[in-house]
């Protein structure tokens, strides 16, 4: 990432996909800090909460308990403070309404996370290398 | 033959007939007159005259013997002289008188007395008359006197006998005559009284006849016409004559004949008519301008449980439910002012109220017929419960179809990642193992492994396979002109065949409309199993189109391992492969995803092949999705 000092936050309810991320990042060397919340709720507290750094980057997987990625996308990018945040689209889903309603709301990528770990790091790794190039509010 | 003449003809003919008698009638009338005429000429001229003529002779007779008988008395030459002058003057007198009597006509027994009397009337002048006159004048009187005595007065007596026999004879004559011709005009006037009776009992004969001929059938057919006035066509109508009466009756039954034909025509048409409306899948129902029933056709029976009997003539209002049945009279009432359409000419759905007293949905069509001044609404209808019934019940199936698909949805959206979710886990965490403990796992347990992640990629293909083949027909994309020479191109670049395998485009591919990324799987699958099952050292696979009647046939034929007959269905089931997959990585769904693709375009797919020699696929697409062709 450009910016190495601030936080990654990941939305993700899953442990073993978290585990997944954490890894990859360590394996394609990414030293931000990753901040995990497990569903839109908790990371829209997290995002409010000014003693908290806002994350450089968000990664957010869509389908979670309380409150789903979509449903975040909406809160989030109503928020004047909020919405300058990068979002990225980490998921299983293929369904293109899911496609289209992230980018309606506004989201910087889709990915979708494939079941090879390898071909994972590597979708990881391409994350980096754009938000590296890529210059960020 | 008379009764052929027309009536004009008999009349004429019996008019000119009668006038023919009254004429004659009236000739021998004239005719009479002028013989009674005649008759009383004959008495005066023969039997009057005469009679006259005697009588003067018969006083000249007188006259001369009291002539003489007075010269006698005073015989005076004076006297004489005048007396024998009369004498001489009346004898001169009687022999013209005689001579006009003797002229007249006379019967034999006349003549003969006229004879007698002629010679003792000579005797009586020559042996008389003259020798007295002589002797007078010669004053001889006393000679005179005795020729007085001895021949004046018997010839006297006897010639006034013969004269008086002549006169009665004169007279008997005469009145034989007057009673002749009294006979003659009694006759004639009987002949006359006759023939007026006769002409009388004419008159009354040809009233008969006029009667019979004209009046009497005149009336016959008045009574006819009155008849069948009343709707009597049954009755007899004999022509007897060809006359106006004849044609007048011929007229009438040919007009009856031609009314009962109609009659029976109409009467046909009308159980036609009502055969057919009692045959009619549907209720028929007519009324008048205030409601009035006057149809109630059997379905009408059926679906309202009243019959025709009890509802004719009867408010059409007890056959709809309350609040209908209040509104309906107004509702014609306003109709018929303001010609407002509410129902007329067009279909709609109403209720409607069966005798049993429940309601049920009808469909209604009502047009509206004139018959003169009144108005006739004639309202035909269905009963639609079971329509209505079946709307419903489509309604929940597709309902629950609509929901299973809603579910089969969201069942692709679980697969695609909750199913994938812990399967990626598994992968990771096993890749993991492999990666970060490898020197603790001896060789038996790296296998396994290997194994396991191997599992998990089939398992990853199939969830895929389900997913591409849900979302065909489900997930709709916009249809494009999609130029398949290019995209099957670009199709064969992307499978990338090993260089063993020869593709081979034979004629240049039609453009059609089509979503561009269905009729890609379908080459990529077709191409891809044709390259993945290849068996030969030098394989040729080729692409071909063909343009049939309404659709394009496409070929992709492969020179490859063959498949036997008995699999050709089991080929396009889902999941269903031929080869194990631990052998062959295959997840079934490509073919059945090919199939479904093709067929949900209205297309077909078939095979030919030979085993050891290769297979033929052939499929279809309507041409109808073409935009062009090059």
């Amino acid at each position: 990432m450009r910016i190495t000092n601030k936080p990654i936050l990941l939305v993700e309810d899953d442990h073993v996909d978290t585990m997944t991320v954490i890894r990859a990042l360590k394996d394609i060397r990414v030293t931000n800090p990753l901040v995990r919340q497990e569903n839109g709720e908790e990371a829209l507290n997290y995002l409010r909460d000014s003693n908290n750094d806002r994350p450089c980057i968000i990664l957010l997987d869509l389908n979670m308990p309380i409150m789903n990625g979509i449903e975040f996308l909406q809160v989030m990018k109503n928020d004047d403070q909020l919405k300058v945040i990068p979002v990225i689209v980490l998921t299983t889903s293929e369904e293109q309404q899911d496609k289209v309603k992230s980018f309606n709301l506004g989201v910087a990528g889709y990915m979708t996370k494939p079941v090879d770990y390898l071909q994972f790091v590597e979708v990881m790794r391409s994350i980096d290398t754009y938000w590296t190039i890529s210059e960020m509010p | 033959m008379f009764k052929n003449l027309t009536i004009k003809t008999r009349l004429t003919f019996t008019l000119s007939f009668l006038v023919a008698f009254l004429l004659g009638i009236e000739t021998l009338g004239l005719w009479g007159m002028s013989k009674a005429n005649d008759g009383l000429k004959t008495v005066y001229e023969d039997n009057v005259i005469p009679l006259g003529q005697l009588d003067h002779i018969e006083s000249l007779l007188q006259q001369n013997r009291l002539l003489i008988a007075a010269a006698l008395v005073t015989p005076t030459s004076e006297i004489i002289d005048n007396n024998t002058a009369i004498l001489e003057k009346d004898i001169e007198e009687i022999t013209k008188a005689w001579e006009g009597y003797m002229k007249t006509y006379l019967t034999p027994e006349e003549e003969k007395l006229a004879s007698t009397f002629a010679e003792d009337q000579k005797k009586f002048v020559t042996e008389g008359l003259r020798p007295a006159i002589a002797a007078l004048r010669t004053h001889e009187i006393i000679e005179a006197n005795k020729i007085v005595v001895e021949k004046i007065r018997p010839l006297y007596e006897l010639v006034k006998k013969d004269i008086g026999l002549l006169i009665d004879i004169q007279i008997d004559i005469t009145k034989q005559e007057y009673k002749r011709q009294q006979d003659r005009y009694v006759i004639t006037r009987n002949i006359f009284i006759a023939l007026i009776i006769i002409a009388l009992v004419m008159v009354v004969l040809i009233s008969v006849a006029v009667t019979r001929v004209i009046f009497r059938p005149l009336e016959q057919a008045v009574k006819i016409a009155n008849s069948v006035t009343t709707g009597d066509f049954t009755q007899q109508i004999d022509v007897r004559s060809t006359d106006e009466i004849g044609q007048l009756l011929q007229a009438l039954k040919e007009m009856n004949d031609s009314l009962v034909t109609t009659v029976g025509q109409l009467r046909d048409s009308e159980t036609h008519v009502r055969a057919m409306l009692n045959n009619l899948i549907e209720g028929i129902i007519t009324i008048n301008e205030y409601g009035v029933i006057g149809t109630f056709n059997a379905t009408a029976e059926r679906i309202f449980g009243y019959t025709e009997a009890e509802v004719l003539n009867k408010n059409v209002s007890m056959l709809m439910p309350v609040p209908y049945r209040d509104a309906h009279d107004s509702y014609l009432a306003r109709y018929l002012q303001t010609r407002q359409k509410n129902i007329i000419g067009i279909s709609r759905e109403v209720v409607g109220l069966r005798k049993d007293g429940t309601i049920f949905p009808m469909e209604l069509a009502v047009i509206e017929t004139r018959q003169g001044e009144s108005h006739i609404f004639t309202g035909s209808f269905r009963d639609i419960s079971a329509r209505k019934q079946a709307e419903e019940q489509k309604a929940r199936l597709i309902y629950e179809l609509e929901s299973t698909q809603e579910e089969l949805k969201s069942f692709a959206y679980v697969v695609s990642h909750d199913l994938k979710a812990p399967l990626r886990a598994i992968s990771a965490l096993a890749g993991w193992l492999v990666h970060d403990y490898s020197d603790k796992f001896d060789e038996k347990g790296k296998e396994y492994i290997d194994l396991l992640i191997k599992r998990v990629y089939r398992m990853d293909n199939l969830i895929n396979g389900i997913l591409q083949y849900s979302r065909v027909g489900r997930v709709k994309e916009q249809s494009v002109a999609v130029n398949l020479d290019q995209l099957v191109r670009e199709v064969i670049d992307l499978l990338s065949p090993p260089a063993n395998i020869v593709i081979s485009i034979e004629n240049t591919l039609p453009t059609v409309l089509v979503e561009p990324t269905r009729i890609e799987q379908v080459f990529q699958n077709l191409l891809f199993n044709a390259i993945k099952f290849m068996d030969k050292p030098q394989g040729e696979i080729r692409i071909a189109c063909s343009s049939e009647d309404q659709h394009w046939k496409f070929l992709i034929a492969d020179n490859g391992p063959g498949i036997e007959l008995r699999h050709f269905e089991r080929i396009f089931q889902l999941f269903q492969t031929l080869v194990p997959r631990d052998r062959m990585e295959g997840t079934g769904v490509g073919l059945s995803l090919v199939k479904k693709i093709v067929e949900m375009y209205g297309g077909k797919i078939w095979l030919e092949s030979k085993v050891g020699e290769g297979s033929k696929f052939f499929f279809t697409l309507p041409k109808t999705v073409i935009i062009s062709s090059n």
